[in-house]
């Protein structure tokens, strides 16, 4: 029994524990998990256990022009709120790290803001902006709005990373003649590369997940995936979201596995 | 050459290190000040400003109009059940997988790590399954002849409150495993030393030591119920009304900004001072922690 | 690789301030042309402090640096062309032995053919050869200085310096090490500036030692003067098992509990506290109270402690103030003599016997 507290605690007791434990764990993934048998079934109501096994919710899902369409914008959204959330975000916790003024904690909070303050605020500002700007129902508005969500994310994972990281290891590559960008980008970002790499996922999945936001600035054939999935959730239940969830319920299990294949992975 | 030898040099170059360290996070920050932090500031300003100058209409409004208080009443009553069911589920939870060994402990992190990082919209739609009329709750209960007819669990209060309660769990157990976990296992060892008993241990002991982080969690919860607006609307089925559900009506449907900003930035008063607050509780944590 | 390619170190007034904290003050020093000079003090003296501003690493509040001529004080280190031994050797992980020596040469775009042969000849320099493509976590704590020394001497710097280079290895290696670096320094020719608070480390390496305490240069000098010459009570206490006692001068006579010491210096009165300095391993003991050549001091055995090769010796003088002196063990017979309570009289001879103005803290 490494690494746990052993207070003794009687079988009887241990057994409720155990059963509230599990109680709990039950309620967390039951409800993410009875979503990918339901994906399959071939009836229009929802049935459990399945009558039978089907493809039609997935047909309908990747024959539908407007799915489809709204997948395209959702995963060009995410693709390029990835790129531009990422370097923009390592740059900040870079100097916000590293700097030694009396503005920086003013700075940092002024970066993670968007993380803080409640998502329909920050929606009815972006909105508010968008529509007197022209960026409403635009691929870039989108991208715009979903990298300042998503840069919060990458400072305090990249910031976690660099407060790790032996800056020795900098000042020898600078001693070596690197001036620092190149020691930055040969010794530095390898060395916090786990980081890097969870910050952009993590710019990733807030914007594909990202509801909000796109709620007020993507309309019509520049909806989002998720924008679509909410409006028709609520007006009325089509099976098809059964489909597309199963398929983002695979994402986030990927993302999962990837964390907890690195987080076991020993530390070189 | 004596001392005092290029000082003004030395300053200089200083200055302008600083200055290229302070370049860095500028891109990031003058984004979210421009899509982010300066739309809201003008929204602010925006719910003082009426068609003759300055007025604190808009939230005289609120405090007046029966429909507003009946709003905020139900966001924070909402917020509140669902900050102790938190509590009440979460805490047992995080101090289970913190008795479990390594490799159960990893599993249980994962499952919970499962819906935490599943979209939000994916697991408020599960719910519905889960709970509408012809649901699967339902379905079920009536096959076992329990029930005669269908419960009435969606699109209402208690549907949202449950599905809201899924979303916000992740949030409150995952940090309040990590305060349990860092506690120095000795100190339960000392105290069962000093002949409490493990339930005594764990009463006087364990949950004094793991209060702060407790807080710190709840208030976490809270502060999140309060914004919600994906999970209400869905799974309110429209008799559930959330401050955050209002703001976007007042904005997109009336489109009356000084409607929408008043009540936002009421929002934004109250979740900025919880902030405050868990960070002092976290400071008080780390500096009494030894 | 035996041509002499070290260059000069011109260091004029440096300072740094921290706020009020004074971490170096008015620092002149001057290092020659494949001179190997050791920073010796203890931690907060400045030395770390020094050996960092020379890398580039800390900008200095005030003063010069010169390499051959060349001011360099608000050079970036990257153009400073110093090669550097970090304390935690600073290997980079995601590479292996042949990556990071060639580290350098790849940033300096040399030619691949050419970086091939210099990493070779540097790996060949310190004897890993064998190791090019190893990578950094299968080597040894020795192994691993040897790379980072490798590394940084193969763009031929003019300057190499190294922070603790042996800290980090334990005591057998150590001196291994020592000696290692020491031949490789000479061969190299390269102008070495290195970093250490262990005396022995610096005593057996340097060709000169420079003291810091509290951020100011204390004294430079070859290791031989340094210990037979200490400039302060600071120096010969830090060097060496050294007690260092107050003595009064009196018309250029300095007294030790009202007995007048005879010595070759030549003393400075004034008010000045001044301190005789006692090596353990100078002081011997006698029969005769009137040894030739030496002052005697009666004196009363305390403790004794076998270490094995010597004893050592805490005696009390007749003011009650106690010296430490080491002995080579012998027979069975003189160690009796000296068991505590017994009365000696310990002998310095003339000209060993050291009187330094006190620098030390009351």
């Amino acid at each position: 029994m490494h690494g746990t507290f052993e207070i003794g605690v009687p079988v009887w007791r241990r057994l409720w524990l155990h059963a509230v434990g599990i109680g709990v764990i039950l309620f967390l993934i039951v409800p993410v998990f009875i979503i990918i048998p339901m994906s399959f079934s071939s009836s229009q109501y929802f049935e459990f256990p399945p009558k039978d096994f089907s493809l039609r919710w997935y047909e309908s899902y990747f024959h539908s022009v407007e799915w489809m369409e709204a997948t395209w914008v959702s995963l060009r959204v995410a693709f390029f709120t990835m790129l531009l959330a990422t370097p923009l975000g390592i740059a900040a916790a870079y100097g916000l790290t590293f700097t030694r003024h009396r503005a920086v904690p003013m700075l940092r909070a002024t970066v993670v803001a968007p993380m803080i303050i409640p998502v329909i605020i920050v929606a009815i500002g972006v909105f508010y902006l968008y529509a007197r700007i022209g960026l409403v129902n635009t691929i870039f508005g989108l991208v715009l709005a979903h990298t300042v969500l998503a840069i919060p994310f990458v400072v305090i994972i990249v910031t976690a990373g660099l407060r790790r990281f032996d800056t020795a290891l900098e000042n020898a590559a600078m001693s070596l003649g690197a001036n620092r960008f190149l020691a930055f980008v040969t010794v530095t970002l390898p060395s916090i590369r786990r980081s890097v790499f969870a910050a952009a996922l993590i710019a990733l999945i807030t914007s594909l997940d990202e509801v909000v936001v796109a709620l007020f600035i993507s309309l019509g054939e520049k909806a989002t995936l998720t924008r679509r999935m909410f409006a028709s959730l609520r007006d009325q239940v089509d099976p098809t979201i059964a489909a597309i969830s199963t398929l983002l319920i695979c994402v986030s299990l990927v993302v999962v596995v990837f964390y907890s294949v690195q987080a076991s992975r020993p530390k070189k | 050459m004596a001392a005092g030898t290029n000082i003004a040099l030395l300053e200089a170059s200083e200055r302008a290190e600083r200055r290229r360290f302070l370049a860095l996070p500028m891109p990031a920050l003058l984004l979210t000040a421009v899509i982010c932090i300066v739309p809201v500031g003008i929204l602010f300003w925006v719910s003082f400003v009426g068609p003759e100058g300055f007025t604190l209409e808009n939230y005289t409004r609120i405090l007046e109009n029966p429909g507003y208080l009946k709003i905020l009443r139900t966001t924070f009553s909402i917020s509140i059940t669902i900050t102790i069911l938190a509590i009440l589920l979460g805490f047992p939870l995080a101090y289970y997988i913190s008795t479990l060994p390594d490799r159960a402990a990893a599993i249980c992190l994962g499952l919970v790590l499962v819906p935490f990082w599943t979209s939000l919209l994916v697991r408020t739609y599960a719910w519905l399954v889960l709970l509408q009329r012809q649901g699967l709750i339902n379905d079920f209960f009536l096959w076992l002849g329990v029930i005669d007819e269908p419960m009435r669990l969606a699109y209402n209060r208690f549907g949202t409150t449950i599905g809201m309660l899924h979303i916000v769990l992740p949030f409150f157990v995952l940090p309040m495993f990590a305060a349990i976990k860092s506690l120095d296992r000795d100190w339960l060892r000392a105290a069962a030393n000093l002949g409490a008993s493990p339930v005594r241990a764990f009463w006087t002991v364990l949950v004094p030591l793991t209060i702060p982080g407790l807080v710190a969690g709840a208030l976490l919860v809270f502060v999140y119920s309060l914004g919600f607006y994906v999970t209400p609307e869905i799974l309110g089925g429209g008799r559930v009304t959330m401050v955050a559900m209002k703001v976007q009506q007042n904005a997109t449907i009336y489109a009356d900004w000084g409607a929408a900003s008043s009540l936002a930035l009421i929002l934004l008063i109250i979740t900025l001072a919880i902030f405050f607050g868990i960070e002092r509780v976290l400071r008080r944590q780390r500096g009494g922690g030894n | 690789m035996s041509d002499a390619r070290g260059q000069t170190i011109a260091i004029r007034g440096l300072g740094k301030r921290y706020g009020t904290v004074e971490a170096l003050a008015g620092v002149d020093l001057d290092i020659h042309r494949g001179e190997f000079v050791t920073l010796l003090g203890p931690s907060g003296s400045g030395k770390t402090t020094l050996l960092m501003a020379l890398a580039g690493f800390i900008r200095p509040t005030e003063g010069s640096i010169a390499f051959g001529g060349q001011e360099v004080v608000t050079l970036p280190p990257h153009k400073r062309n110093v090669g550097m031994v970090f304390q935690s050797y600073a290997l980079f992980p995601h590479m292996t032995v042949g990556g990071n020596v060639a580290y350098p040469l790849r940033v300096r775009r040399m030619p691949r053919a050419e970086i091939g042969r210099r990493v070779a000849d540097a790996l060949a320099l310190v004897r890993l050869s064998e190791f090019a493509e190893r990578n950094i976590d299968q080597l040894s704590g020795g192994q691993r200085q040897r790379v980072a020394l490798a590394r940084a001497v193969v763009f031929h710097p003019q300057i190499l310096l190294m922070d603790e280079p042996l800290s980090a290895l334990d005591k057998h290696l150590r001196e291994e090490m020592q000696i290692e670096i020491r031949h490789l320094q000479r061969s190299l020719g390269i102008t070495t500036v290195s970093v250490t608070h262990d005396q022995r480390e610096a005593l057996t390496m340097a060709d000169r030692v420079a003291v810091l305490n509290k951020g100011r240069l204390v004294q430079i000098d070859a290791p031989e003067r340094l210990y037979g010459a200490p400039a302060t009570s600071f120096v010969a206490g830090f060097l060496g098992e050294t007690t260092l006692l107050d003595v009064r001068v009196e018309n250029g006579v300095a007294l030790l509990a009202g007995q007048a010491l005879r010595s070759e210096q030549r003393i400075a009165g004034g008010d000045r506290p001044l301190h005789l300095v006692l090596r353990a391993e100078k002081l011997e003991i006698v029969e005769r109270h009137d040894q030739p050549g030496y002052n005697v001091i009666p004196a009363q055995v305390r403790e004794l402690v076998f270490q094995g090769d010597s004893l050592l010796l805490y005696v009390e003088i007749a003011d009650g103030r106690r010296i430490a002196l080491r002995r080579p063990t012998a027979g069975h017979r003189s160690q009796a003599a000296l068991q505590p309570g017994a009365s000696i009289h310990v002998a310095l001879p003339v000209q060993e016997t050291l009187i330094v103005p006190c620098d030390r803290d009351a």
